[in-house]
């Protein structure tokens, strides 16, 4: 068996932890529409799965999975079969939080996600927002009306940054570590971008169109880096806190009826979309 | 600063990062009290940006003006170009070693043009050097902007003969951007205290040497909306002519623009200032000479 260090990064609310529990669920539950298989036998069980299982439960139950107060890095182990290779792979994901990555700006740096950074051989990097941020100029002209009121400023913190220029730093700073064998760039929240998969966007225009310096930076350091789009959650999830209860549940049976028949969960790439949320991981190997 | 100059004289290790990266331990590493970085990539000190100079020679540019007059809005007004457009003109903008410096620049930017006025600028304990890489064709291109504190010119470069000797930048900068804004130049009282302290600046980087290296010499008047009336038109014209005389006095004024810094949006004039600048990487790259090249003589010194 081979084994595989994949390091699946990205800033909070990019998706990581939607992702990991979707792949657990689909790999388990809709084995026909995913091309790789869970190799489930006693002796290849992962050791521990009451991680997987708390990410794959809220998944199935539609709550956003917040884990800004939980502890650092939980490991994920995989292992795994190729359908059509037969080939065997033990995969191997911290599930880093995203502030974990976004300290990386502040400088301050975590010594177990540098290691699990030279010790990966690929790299799955997440992104959910890309704009290269708006300046109140850029589309009119009354910018030097300056109003009397003088305040002190507050510091810059790093979550004020564009978040294109947060990417391209934490990816830079990423790449400083290891010379990844294969990086899968993923756009995230998929779902907003082609209006729940309806409507055909290649990830790679998208990127290239939306933040065009981050998409330099990818192209220019990365050359061999493929760019997906995930949607982990499926669709945007609606507030269920009993107002419309009407509504919410014909959102929960919807989604419920989609994540039954192995139509929720999607992965754009060039111009195709698949339901087969294993895509990004074979593409890395 | 002195102490720091013979750090650089002594660290022989071999640079860290990877082609892609800024390594933060030696970034941290490199960082001194009395610094304000604060983040990875933030802007570099003259201690700290000999770590990201590689094998490219780059094109330093540097912006000389005193306060208030818009040198980090016009730095990050360029970078929210690239960000936005991912090039300017033939040049794709595609890294840079100090991203959080540009972003340091925007935030105090647009908190100056929010509707509540707020205290902030560049102080002269923050970074200065600010980088850009761009990949023309199959050729890369490396830009530095040396944009110091305007307090630093204004106050302690007119006053001060040895803190202008010990920017090593300034000296060996092939290229040099004089900042000036013109509601200096546009009222005759306003004038003549600028001129004044403008006509101090320039002494003081002539006795420093800073004009004997081959260099080019820009003027760039920024906030040129600010000329509404026939008076104040007339009076900027007059005035603008003996600042020109006072520069021609140390070298010929290459290229003069006149700009809106703090807009984006249909502002010709700021765009090929930009250009203007990213270009002057290919015509000095082709006249590189050791005298001015300011990167071995950081090392050399």
């Amino acid at each position: 068996m081979s084994e595989i260090k994949c390091l699946i990064a990205g800033l909070p609310s990019s998706g990581k932890s939607t992702y990991i529990g979707a792949l657990w669920y689909n790999l388990r539950n809709l084995k026909s529409v995913i091309d790789m298989e869970l190799i489930d036998s006693p002796e290849n069980l992962p050791e521990n799965i009451i991680h997987l299982n708390g990410l794959s439960d809220n998944w199935i139950r539609i709550k956003k999975i917040d884990r800004t107060n939980s502890n650092a890095a939980d490991n994920v182990q995989l292992n795994l079969v190729h359908k059509g290779s037969n080939e065997i792979i033990r995969l191997n994901v911290p599930d880093f939080l995203g502030e974990t990555f976004q300290s990386i700006i502040d400088l301050q740096n975590d010594k177990k996600l540098q290691l699990w950074c030279q010790d990966s051989e690929s790299l799955l990097y997440m992104m959910n927002e890309i704009s290269p941020g708006q300046f109140e100029d850029d589309n009119h002209h009354d910018s030097d009306e300056i109003n009397d009121e003088v305040h002190t400023m507050p510091d810059l913190q790093s979550k004020d940054m564009t978040p294109a220029t947060q990417n391209i730093m934490i990816l830079k700073y990423l790449l400083s570590q290891k010379a990844f064998k294969k990086v899968v760039i993923a756009l995230t929240w998929w779902d907003e971008a082609t209006q729940n998969g309806k409507t055909i966007v290649d990830p790679e225009h998208h990127l290239q169109s939306t933040s065009p310096a981050l998409y330099n930076f990818i192209k220019y350091h990365i050359p061999s880096a493929k760019i997906v789009g995930i949607s982990g959650q499926g669709r945007k999830y609606i507030e269920v806190d009993g107002k419309n209860p009407e509504l919410e549940k014909a959102f929960i049976d919807e989604m419920a009826k989609m994540t039954k028949e192995g139509k929720r969960a999607f992965v754009g790439i060039g111009n195709q979309i698949s339901y087969d949320l294993s895509l990004p991981i074979h593409l890395l190997i | 600063m002195e102490q720091n100059k013979i750090d650089l004289i002594q660290t022989d290790s071999p640079k860290t990062q990877s082609s892609a990266g800024v390594n933060a331990e030696s970034f941290l590493s490199s960082q001194k009290e009395g610094s304000s970085s604060r983040f990875y990539c933030d802007a570099l000190y003259d201690y700290s940006i000999n770590n990201v100079i590689g094998s490219l020679v780059p094109h330093l540019i540097t912006l000389v003006g005193f306060s208030e007059i818009g040198k980090s809005t016009f730095v990050s007004s360029m970078y929210h170009e690239l960000m936005i457009n991912g090039c300017i003109g033939e040049y794709q903008f595609i890294d840079s070693d100090t991203f959080a410096g540009f972003e340091r620049r925007a935030y105090v930017r647009n908190a100056k043009i929010s509707p509540e006025r707020r205290l902030a600028r560049t102080t002269n304990q923050e970074g200065y050097f600010l980088t850009m890489e761009f990949i023309k064709g199959h050729e890369q291109k490396k830009l530095i902007i040396s944009d110091r504190s305007g307090e630093t010119y204004q106050k302690v470069y007119t006053s001060d003969l040895n803190a202008v000797k010990k920017d090593v930048a300034l000296i060996n900068s092939p290229h040099i951007i004089f900042f000036i804004d013109v509601s200096s130049l546009m009222n005759d009282t306003e004038f003549l205290s600028f001129k004044d302290s403008f006509g101090l600046l320039l002494t003081r980087m002539q006795q420093a040497d800073v004009f004997v290296n081959r260099k080019t010499l820009d003027i760039l008047f920024n906030q040129s909306d600010k000329l509404v009336t026939d008076k104040q038109k007339k009076i900027f014209e007059e005035n603008a002519v003996t600042i020109k005389q006072m520069i021609k006095e140390h070298g010929n004024i290459s290229q003069e623009f006149n700009i809106i810094s703090n807009r984006m949006v249909d502002n010709e004039g700021l765009n090929n200032v930009f250009k203007y600048m990213v270009s002057s990487c290919d015509a000095f790259n082709e006249d590189v000479v050791e005298n001015v090249d300011w990167v071995s003589s950081f090392l050399k010194d």
